[in-house]
C-alpha cells in the first residue's frame, strides 16, 4: 500500500465511519474518473482551491497546491466540466468517460479580477451563477487573498473589504466587538445588524455581555479566519427577499473550507504567528492639565500644587511612574518638567497619566497557530483544523484566547446525492477591563484626572481608583460554540435539484465576576463586594436551522430556459440563562457560590421562531438576458395576535449585454463582459420574542423580612406587531475588462424601510414603565457602490494587483407618519436625534450666543458657568454665563427663547462615505507586498469626554491657558463658552484614513523545500495592523471606535480604547 | 421519462404543501413563562400575589426615586452624582426631558395604577363569590396604597395625568390639589375596609394617609381630626431584607468607593433663610449637630462620584430600622443636653441605607408633627403651650435643650423639629412646597422660598434654578398622544 495513502486513511478516520454508515452501491463498473492539472495559463504556476464540477451532477473535484484534481466514480457517458475559482475566469469542456477509464483534462485558466461565471450562494438549491443575478454580492476571497493579512477575527476580515459594508469597532482591546451595518442603517429600533450564516446554517452573532461600561465579546469570535474560503455579502432586501423576515439588513454567508474528494492525498497547512499590541501615542491625546492658582498653592487639598510652590516637604505628594528601565517606581513632588510657569503667580501642572504609571498600559503578546489537513479519499473528502490564539490586551486585566477545531467532511454517495457535515468547536477564554464609562476603568480616570494636582482619593493624578485597583477588576467570560451542520444534495434527474440543511448553532458561556474580599479597608468595590462576592451568569442560547431548497430546470425552448425554486426555512432561536451570586466569602480561595453566606439565582427565557417558504421562477433567455421573480411568506413567533403572515415578493433582470450583437459593433472590444441588473425586492426584519403581549411578571415583595412571591405589571406590548419591511431597487452593471485584467462593479441601490420599529415610551400613566414596539418608521437609504479591481501589472517577475473599493450612502428618516415627534438620545447630552427628513441618529449641537464677530456674549448676570479667577489670591469666584439653549436658561432675564434655544445640525453619526484600496505586489514570484489604505468620510463624533474634560474637570490645555498670554489663540470668552453646557465645540468631524493592514510575505523557492514533499510551500511573513491614521478629529480618542457595543446609535467618544497597534511575524508552511 | 418527472415533482409539492399546512401553527407557538397575560390575572387564586405586588411597587417607588432623587430639590441632601440630569435636580432643574422626573412619575403612577387595577378585580371576585371568604383585608391593603400613591404622586409633581385606561390615555392635566383628592376617596375607603377588617394598623395608615394629603390640601382640620386618631404605637414599616431582589433600593446611596449623597449644609440650620449670614460649605462646623441622633453623617467629607461635589456621608437616623439610639461626637465634644455617652466610633451608626434597612412609612411621631402644624397653621398662639410640648419632648429626643418659644419661632422650630424627625423619610419636598405656599403674606419668610436658592454647594455648578416639583416626562408625552408638550421645559408649570 502507498504509504501516503495509507496516512490519509488514517487521518480520515471519523470520515470513513462517514463514509461507512452511507456507503452507497457505487456502480464503479459503470462509472469512470476525470483528473487533470489547473494552472494559471499566463504563468503556469498551479492554481489552488479550483472546483471541477460535473455539471448536472454533486460530482466535484478540487485542485491541491499541485494544481491536481480528481473526479471519481462518474458515470459513463459525456458530461460538461466547468471550472469555479474566484479571480479566474471560468473554464467550460466538454468530456466523454468510458466506464473503467480515466480521463485525463487540464485547465490553464484566465485570471480575471471580476467573472460572471462565478457562483454564489443566494438561497435557492446550488449555487448560482453571479451572471443571472440582478443584485451584485460581495465577495470576499478570504482563503486566497488574504492568508498573509494581519488578520485575527472575523470582524477584522470585514472591515474595509465590501462596498457598503460599514463596521465600525467599538474597542480596540482584545475580544471586543463591532458594530456591523449594511447600506446603512434600515431601522431605528429593530437593529440593523446583518444575519449570518456558515454553511448555510443560521448563527448567534451579536454582543456577548457588553455595556457602555464593560465591552463583553463577540458571538463572530468563534472563527478562525484560517477556517474560511470566502465570504459573501448579500447586502439588502432585494437580493435577501428569499431569508425572509430577518434579512431586510443583509446577509452575510461565511463558506468555510472544505475537503478534497478523491485527492488520494492530504494537504498539511501550520501557520505561526507572535506578536504584540500597542497603544501608540499617535491616536488621541491623554495628556491633563491644571492651573494651580495662588489660593490653592498653599491649600490642603491641592497637595500638587503645594509641592510645585516648595512649601510641603517633597515626599508628601507621590506618585507612581516608570524608572528607565520601564519598572515600577515610586516619585515624589512634581517634575520641573511638568510644571509651567504662568509668570503671574500661577502655574501649569502637566501629567501624562496613562503612559507614565506603570499598572496602566502594557504591551500585550499575542500569539496565534492554526494546523489544519485538507484531503479526501475516494468519494469523500475532508477538512480538519486546529487553531488556538492568545491575544493580550493592553490593559493589564484584558486577554482574549481561543481554542477550537473545525471539521468539514463531504461524502459522495453517488453520482447525484452527496452528504456534508460541518462541525466546528471552539472554547474562548476573554477577560475584559472596566471600560468607557465605568466609573472606575484606567482610561477614563487618567483622561479625567487634575495632573497630579489634588488630593485624589488613592492615587495623584488619577480620578478615582489607581490603576492598581482598577487592575483588580476580575471579569472572565469562558464560551464554548459549537455549530453543526449537515447538508445534503440529491440530484435525482440533472434538471431536479434538492437540498436540505439541517443545523444547530450552540452557544454557551459562563462570565463570572470575582471580587476579592477587601484588605484595604477602603471597600473599594462597595461594601458589599467587600465581603468577597461571586457572580457567575450562565446563558445557553440555540439557534436551530432546517432549510429546504429545491429546483427544476426545464427548457421551455431552444432559447429560453427556465429555473422554478421552492424552499422552506424553519429558523428557531432559544435563549435560557441562569445566574447565581455568592456574596460573603469566607476565603478569596473558597469562592464557589455554595461557600458565600448569601446565595441568589435567577433565570431568563426567551424563544422565537420564524418559518417561511418561497417560490421562485427564473427564466433565461439565449442565456444571457435573466428574469427572476420571487415570493417568500413569513411568520415569526414575534408578531402580535392580530398579525400573522408576511409576504415578500422580488423581481429582478440581468442582462448580459456584452453577447448582444450590437454591443460588438459598438468598437468596445476592450469590455469582454458588460452585465447590467436590476433587481427590486423586499424582506423583513422580525422584533424581538415576546414583545407583543401585555403581561406581568413575577416578582418578590417582602413581609417580615421574607420575601414572598408577587405579581408586578411588566410589559405594555403591542399586539398589532408586526415585521418591519425593507423594499429595494438597485441597478448598476458588472464589467469584465481588458482580458479580465481590469473589473467594474459599479450599483446604485434606493432601499426604503416601511413599518419601521421603534421604541416608544409606554403612556406612564398607565402604569407600565418601560418601552413598547410600533411598527410607524419610514427610512430612506440612497447610495451608490464602486468597486473597481485590476492588474495593472502581470508579469513573470512582477504582478500588481489592485483593488478600490468606494461606496456613499445617503440615510435619512423620511417620516414617523405622525405618531410621534423627534427622539432626542445621546449620552452626557442630547446630541442626538432621530429627525424627519435628517439621518438617524444624527449630531445636533447647542451653542452659545455669540455676537457678530462669532464670539461668545457674556451676561453678567446669567447663572450657568462659573469661572474660578486664576490670578487671584482670593478665591472668589466671578460668574459669567454663556447661553446654551432651551435647557439651560433658568430664570434669566435677557434669556430669549426664539433667540436661545437653537439645535444647529451637525451631521451624520456614521461614515457616509467610505473607500478603501488594497495592493498586492508579487515580486520575482517570491514576494508579496500587501497593503490596505482604509477611509472613512462625512461623519462627526461627539467627543463627550472633551465636554466633561472642558466643564468638569477643567483639565485641559485651552481650559487653563486660554486668556493667558500662554494661548492667545483661546480668549476667556472662548474659556467659557468650553465651560458651559454648548456642545458644538465638542462634536467634531471625525473623517479619517488608517494605514490598516501592511504585509510583506517571502516565499521561499519551491526547490528549498520540495524534499520535504513537492509542491510544499514556505512563507514568511511580517505584518502591522492599525500602523498610521491621519484625521482631522481633535478629540481624546480613535475617531473609529464607539462606546456602547449594544447601542445601535449612540455614538460617543469617551474613553474608549483605540484600535490598537499590532505587529507580527508568522511562518506558514504547506506540505 | 416524463412520467417519472411528474411523480418528483408531485412528491416535492406535496413535502411542501404538507409542510406548509400542518405544522406551522404548532412551530410558531412558543411559551413565555416569564410572563402572564393580563387575561389570566383575573384568578382569585392570584390574589395574594397581585397585592403582594402592589406593596412592591409602592415600596420600590417610594425609597428610590422618592426618598433618593425627590430630595435633590430640596436642602436635605446634597448629590455628588456624575449624572448630569441628576445633579441639575440637585440645582432645582427638573427638566422634563430627563430621567429623574420620569421615574418619580413612572413609579408612583405605575404603583397608583397597579393598586386600582387590583383592587377593582378583587371587588369583582368579591362579588362573585358565594362562599364566606373575606376579601376585605386584601381590598383594603390595595385601597391605601392607592391613596399613598396618589398622595405621594401630588406630593412630588407639579401636575399629574391619571389614566383610568391603559389604552386610551387621560388628556386631563390635574392640579396638585386635585391629585390630593383622587387619594383621599381611595383612604377614606381603605380606612372603612380595614376597620371593618380589624386591621388597626393598616386603618392607622389609612389615617396618616389622610392626614398627609390634607395637609398637602391645606386642610388643617381635616389633616388635625385624622392625625389626632393615630395612636402612640403605631409605626409602619416598608419592609426589605438583605437578599437580592428584596433589597432596599436606597442600598445605593454612601456605599461604596462611589457614593453619591450626601447632608446639605443648609439642612442642618445654617440656611441663610434661617440666619441670614450664607455659609461656607468648608467651613461650616457640621459636626456639630450629630449630637441629634436623628441626623448623622461622617465627621469629615469626602469627594463624590463627580469628583468634585465634598459631602458628608450620610449615616442612619431615627426613621430607619437600623438606627441605634446613640449619638455621635467625639466624647470631649461639648454636649449640652446630651444624654448617655457620645460615641466616636464610626462602625456603631451604619450607613443610612443597607439592603435590609426598614424605612419608616408612616408613625405616632409623624402623626404629630401634621397635627401640631396643622395646629400652628391654624393658631399658633391660641395652641402655643401644646406646640411648646411637643416641640421639646422632640429636642430632647435629639439631645437639644428645651426651649421657650412663640409665635412664627414657635412654628419655624417645629419646622425645624420635623425636619430632623422625618430626615430622609420622603417628607422634605412635600414640607417645603406647603410651606411656600401657605406662608404666604405671613411671618418673614412670606416673602421667599424654602427651598435653597442663591450659589449651588458644588462650586462650579452655580446658581439654584426654579423648580420646586416635578414635571410630567417626555415618556408620558411620547406614549399618551392625547397631551401636548409643554413649549418651553425650562419654565415650571403653573402649579
Amino acid at each position: 500500500m502507498n504509504p501516503e495513502r495509507y496516512r490519509t486513511h488514517a487521518l480520515s478516520g471519523f470520515a470513513a465511519v462517514l463514509l461507512a454508515i452511507f456507503a452507497p452501491p457505487l456502480a464503479a463498473q459503470s462509472t469512470g474518473q476525470i483528473e487533470g492539472t489547473v494552472n494559471e495559463a499566463a504563468t503556469g504556476r498551479p492554481v489552488y482551491g479550483v472546483r471541477v464540477e460535473v455539471v448536472g451532477t454533486t460530482l466535484v473535484g478540487t485542485s491541491g497546491q499541485d494544481g491536481r484534481y480528481t473526479i471519481r466514480a462518474v458515470p459513463a457517458g459525456t458530461h460538461r466540466l466547468h471550472t469555479a475559482i474566484v479571480g479566474y475566469a471560468r473554464r467550460d469542456t466538454a468530456v466523454t468517460v468510458a466506464a473503467g477509464e480515466t480521463v485525463k483534462i487540464d485547465f490553464g485558466l484566465n485570471r480575471a479580477v471580476i467573472t460572471l461565471e462565478e457562483v454564489v450562494v443566494t438561497g435557492t438549491p446550488g449555487a448560482q451563477e453571479k451572471v443571472t443575478l440582478g443584485n451584485t454580492v460581495g465577495q470576499i476571497a478570504v482563503a486566497e487573498g488574504l492568508k498573509d493579512a494581519p488578520i485575527r477575527n472575523l470582524n477584522e476580515l470585514l472591515t474595509a473589504r465590501v462596498p457598503g459594508l460599514t463596521l465600525a469597532s467599538n474597542s480596540g482591546q482584545a475580544g471586543s466587538s463591532a458594530n456591523i451595518r449594511i447600506r446603512g442603517a434600515g431601522s431605528l429600533s429593530g437593529g440593523y445588524a446583518p444575519v449570518f450564516y456558515v454553511d448555510g446554517v443560521r448563527i448567534e452573532s451579536g454582543v456577548v455581555e457588553g455595556s457602555s461600561t464593560f465591552q463583553g465579546g463577540t458571538a463572530l469570535d468563534f472563527l478562525d479566519p484560517d477556517d474560511i474560503e470566502s465570504i459573501e455579502v448579500v447586502k439588502g432586501p432585494a437580493a435577501a427577499t428569499l431569508y425572509g423576515a430577518d434579512a431586510a439588513n443583509g446577509v452575510i454567508q461565511i463558506i468555510t473550507k472544505k475537503g478534497r474528494r478523491g485527492a488520494d492525498a492530504v494537504q498539511w497547512t501550520a501557520r505561526l504567528e507572535v506578536g504584540n499590541n500597542e497603544w501608540t501615542r499617535s491616536i488621541g491625546s491623554n495628556t491633563t492639565y491644571w492651573r494651580c492658582t495662588v489660593a490653592q498653592q498653599t491649600s490642603a487639598s491641592f497637595p500638587g500644587c503645594r509641592v510645585a510652590a516648595g512649601n510641603l516637604s517633597p515626599d508628601s505628594l507621590t506618585w507612581w511612574g516608570k524608572d528607565s528601565d520601564g519598572h515600577a517606581k515610586l516619585y515624589s513632588g512634581i517634575p520641573a518638567a511638568d510644571i509651567i510657569d504662568v509668570g503671574d503667580g500661577t502655574f501649569i501642572l502637566k501629567d501624562d497619566p496613562l503612559f507614565r504609571h506603570p499598572a496602566a498600559l502594557r504591551v500585550g503578546t499575542a500569539r496565534s497557530m492554526n494546523l489544519s489537513a485538507r484531503g479526501g479519499t475516494g468519494a469523500m473528502g475532508y477538512f480538519l483544523s486546529f487553531n488556538r490564539d492568545d491575544e493580550q490586551g493592553v490593559f493589564f486585566n484584558n486577554f482574549a484566547n481561543r481554542i477550537g477545531g473545525r471539521g468539514n467532511f463531504d461524502v459522495q454517495l453517488s453520482a447525484t446525492t452527496d452528504v456534508s457535515v460541518q462541525f466546528g468547536y471552539t472554547r474562548t477564554h476573554l477577560r475584559q477591563p472596566l471600560a468607557n464609562n465605568a466609573s472606575n476603568s484606567i482610561n477614563r480616570n487618567a483622561m479625567r484626572g487634575k495632573a497630579r494636582a489634588t488630593r485624589d482619593p488613592w492615587e495623584p493624578g488619577f480620578l478615582g481608583f489607581s490603576p492598581y485597583v482598577s487592575n483588580q477588576f476580575d471579569d472572565q467570560n469562558r464560551l464554548e460554540r459549537m455549530t453543526v451542520g449537515i447538508t445534503g444534495n440529491w440530484v435525482p434527474v440533472p434538471w431536479f435539484h434538492n437540498r436540505v440543511t439541517l443545523g444547530l448553532d450552540r452557544q454557551s458561556y459562563d462570565e463570572t465576576t470575582f471580587e476579592r474580599i477587601d484588605t484595604t479597608g477602603r471597600a473599594p468595590w462597595g461594601t458589599v463586594a467587600a465581603t468577597g462576592t461571586i457572580t457567575h451568569e450562565i446563558p445557553t442560547i440555540h439557534r436551530w436551522t432546517l432549510d429546504y431548497a429545491g429546483s427544476v430546470t426545464h427548457d421551455v425552448t431552444p432559447e429560453v430556459n427556465s429555473v422554478s425554486s421552492a424552499g422552506l426555512q424553519l429558523n428557531a432561536r432559544s435563549y435560557r440563562g441562569y445566574f447565581a451570586i455568592g456574596q460573603g466569602l469566607v476565603a478569596d480561595n473558597l469562592n464557589l457560590v455554595s461557600a458565600a453566606s448569601t446565595r441568589t439565582a435567577d433565570e431568563e427565557l426567551s424563544k422565537q421562531t420564524s418559518l417561511g417558504v418561497y417560490l421562485q421562477e427564473q427564466l433565461g433567455w439565449r442565456q444571457r438576458l435573466y428574469v427572476t421573480g420571487a415570493v417568500r411568506i413569513d411568520d415569526n413567533s414575534a408578531f402580535g395576535s392580530q398579525f400573522s403572515l408576511v409576504t415578500y415578493p422580488k423581481a429582478s433582470i440581468a442582462w448580459l449585454i456584452s453577447d448582444e450583437p450590437f454591443f460588438r459593433n459598438l468598437g468596445v472590444g476592450w469590455a469582454d463582459q458588460v452585465k447590467l441588473r436590476f433587481a427590486w425586492g423586499k424582506a423583513g426584519n422580525a422584533p424581538e420574542p415576546f414583545t407583543a403581549d401585555r403581561a406581568d411578571s413575577a416578582a418578590r415583595s417582602v413581609a417580615s423580612d421574607a420575601l414572598q412571591n408577587a405579581l408586578e405589571t411588566s410589559a405594555y406590548g403591542n399586539p398589532k406587531l408586526k415585521a418591519e419591511t425593507g423594499r429595494e431597487f438597485e441597478t448598476g452593471f458588472d464589467a469584465s475588462l481588458f482580458s479580465g485584467r481590469a473589473g467594474a462593479e459599479v450599483t446604485y441601490y434606493n432601499k426604503r424601510t416601511v413599518d419601521g420599529l421603534i421604541n416608544i415610551p409606554d403612556p406612564r400613566s398607565a402604569g407600565y414603565n418601560g418601552n413598547h414596539l410600533v411598527n410607524i418608521g419610514v427610512i430612506s437609504n440612497v447610495g451608490v457602490e464602486l468597486l473597481l479591481s485590476g492588474t495593472p501589472v502581470q508579469a513573470r517577475e512582477l504582478t500588481w494587483d489592485a483593488r478600490l473599493s468606494l461606496s456613499g450612502n445617503r440615510n435619512r428618516l423620511v417620516s414617523f407618519n405622525g405618531a410621534r415627534q423627534e427622539v432626542v438620545f445621546g449620552a452626557f447630552a442630547d446630541v442626538q436625534r432621530h429627525r424627519e427628513g435628517y439621518p438617524l441618529g444624527a449630531f445636533w449641537a447647542t451653542d452659545v450666543e455669540r455676537d457678530a464677530n462669532g464670539e461668545p456674549v457674556i451676561r453678567d448676570n446669567a447663572t450657568n458657568a462659573i469661572v474660578p479667577n486664576p490670578t487671584s489670591a482670593d478665591p472668589t469666584l466671578y460668574h459669567a454665563t454663556v447661553i446654551t439653549g432651551c435647557r439651560w436658561a433658568p430664570g434669566d432675564p435677557n434669556w430669549n427663547q426664539a433667540r436661545d434655544c437653537h439645535d444647529i445640525y451637525m451631521g451624520p453619526s456614521s461614515p457616509t462615505t467610505q473607500a478603501s484600496l488594497t495592493n498586492t505586489f508579487t515580486v520575482l514570484g517570491g514576494f508579496r507586498i500587501f497593503t490596505q489604505l482604509d477611509y472613512r468620510g462625512d461623519f462627526y463624533q461627539w467627543c463627550a469626554i472633551c465636554s466633561i474634560n472642558s466643564r468638569i474637570d477643567l483639565n485641559t490645555w485651552d481650559i487653563n491657558t486660554g486668556g493667558t498670554p500662554l494661548n492667545p489663540d483661546v480668549s476667556v470668552a472662548d474659556v467659557l463658552a468650553l465651560r458651559s453646557l454648548q456642545t458644538k465645540s465638542h462634536i467634531q468631524r471625525a473623517d479619517f484614513v488608517k494605514l490598516r493592514e501592511v504585509s510583506l510575505t517571502y516565499t521561499l523557492p519551491e526547490r528549498w523545500v520540495r524534499f520535504v514533499r513537492p509542491g510544499s510551500q514556505v512563507a514568511v511573513t511580517l505584518a502591522g495592523r492599525n500602523l498610521a491614521i491621519w484625521t482631522k478629529y481633535k478629540g481624546r480618542g480613535d475617531p473609529e471606535v464607539q462606546f456602547d457595543p449594544t447601542s445601535t446609535f449612540q455614538m460617543l467618544d469617551y474613553a474608549s480604547t483605540p484600535q490598537t497597534r499590532r505587529l507580527t511575524a508568522s511562518v506558514r508552511v504547506t506540505l | 421519462m416524463k412520467r417519472k418527472n411528474t411523480w418528483w415533482l408531485i412528491t416535492a409539492a406535496g413535502v411542501l404543501a404538507f409542510v406548509g399546512s400542518c405544522g406551522i401553527g404548532d412551530v410558531l407557538e412558543v411559551q413565555n413563562p416569564t410572563q402572564i397575560s393580563q387575561a389570566a390575572l383575573d384568578d382569585p387564586k392570584l390574589m395574594q400575589v397581585q397585592v403582594n405586588g402592589v406593596i412592591e411597587a409602592f415600596q420600590n417607588a417610594y425609597t428610590e426615586p422618592v426618598i433618593e432623587w425627590a430630595n435633590f430639590l430640596t436642602d436635605e441632601v446634597l448629590t455628588g452624582l456624575n449624572w448630569e440630569d441628576y445633579a441639575r435636580v440637585n440645582q432645582r432643574i427638573a427638566s422634563y426631558l430627563e430621567g429623574p422626573t420620569n421615574q418619580i412619575f413612572g413609579e408612583l403612577s405605575r404603583s397608583l395604577r397597579m393598586a386600582h387595577d387590583v383592587s377593582e378585580r378583587i371587588r369583582r371576585w368579591d362579588a362573585a363569590d358565594t362562599t364566606a371568604k373575606d376579601y376585605r383585608p386584601q381590598l383594603a391593603t390595595t385601597l391605601v396604597f392607592a391613596g399613598y400613591s396618589a398622595t405621594v404622586l401630588a406630593e412630588n409633581m407639579c401636575q399629574t395625568v391619571i389614566s383610568p385606561d391603559p389604552d386610551h390615555p387621560s388628556s386631563e392635566l390635574l392640579s396638585q390639589d386635585q391629585t390630593f383628592q383622587v387619594a383621599i376617596p381611595y383612604l377614606k375607603e381603605g380606612l372603612t375596609e380595614a376597620s371593618a377588617a380589624g386591621l388597626t394598623n393598616l386603618a392607622n395608615l389609612a389615617r396618616t394617609g389622610l392626614a398627609r394629603a390634607y395637609m398637602g390640601m391645606g386642610n388643617w382640620d381635616s389633616a388635625a381630626a385624622y392625625a389626632s386618631q393615630v395612636p402612640a404605637t403605631f409605626k409602619w414599616w416598608l419592609d426589605y431584607t438583605s437578599t437580592i431582589g428584596g433589597r432596599n433600593p436606597l442600598s445605593g446611596i454612601s456605599r461604596g468607593g462611589n457614593f453619591t449623597h450626601g447632608i446639605h449644609p443648609a439642612f442642618t440650620g445654617v440656611h441663610p433663610s434661617f440666619n441670614g449670614t450664607g455659609f461656607n460649605f468648608r467651613d461650616d462646623n457640621i459636626i456639630a449637630p450629630q449630637t441629634d441622633p436623628r441626623i448623622q453623617h461622617d465627621p469629615t467629607d469626602r469627594t463624590g462620584h463627580n469628583g468634585l461635589t465634598p459631602l458628608y456621608k450620610l449615616r442612619a437616623g431615627l426613621r430607619y430600622s437600623a438606627y441605634s439610639g446613640k449619638t455621635f461626637a467625639p466624647a470631649s465634644a461639648a454636649c449640652p443636653g446630651c444624654t448617655g455617652t457620645p460615641v466616636s466610633d464610626t462602625t456603631t451608626f451604619v450607613y443610612i441605607a443597607r439592603f435590609d434597612t426598614d424605612i419608616l412609612l408612616a408613625d405616632y411621631v409623624e402623626a404629630q408633627h401634621q397635627y401640631f402644624e396643622a395646629l400652628a397653621n391654624k393658631d399658633v398662639v391660641a395652641n402655643e403651650a401644646a406646640i411648646l410640648a411637643f416641640v421639646n419632648s422632640r429636642r430632647a429626643v435629639g439631645n437639644q435643650s428645651a426651649v421657650t418659644l412663640s409665635g412664627q419661632a414657635l412654628k419655624t422650630e417645629l419646622r425645624n423639629q420635623r425636619a430632623r424627625d422625618l430626615f430622609m423619610g420622603g417628607f422634605r419636598l412635600p414640607d417645603l412646597r406647603r410651606w411656600t405656599r401657605f406662608d404666604a403674606g405671613n411671618g418673614p419668610f412670606a416673602a421667599g422660598s424654602y427651598f435653597p436658592t442663591g450659589t449651588h454647594p458644588n462650586p462650579t455648578w452655580g446658581q439654584y434654578g426654579p423648580w420646586t416639583c416635578f414635571p410630567i416626562p417626555l415618556q408620558e408625552y411620547e406614549g399618551n398622544p392625547n397631551l401636548p408638550r409643554p413649549i418651553d421645559p425650562t419654565v415650571p408649570p403653573a402649579i
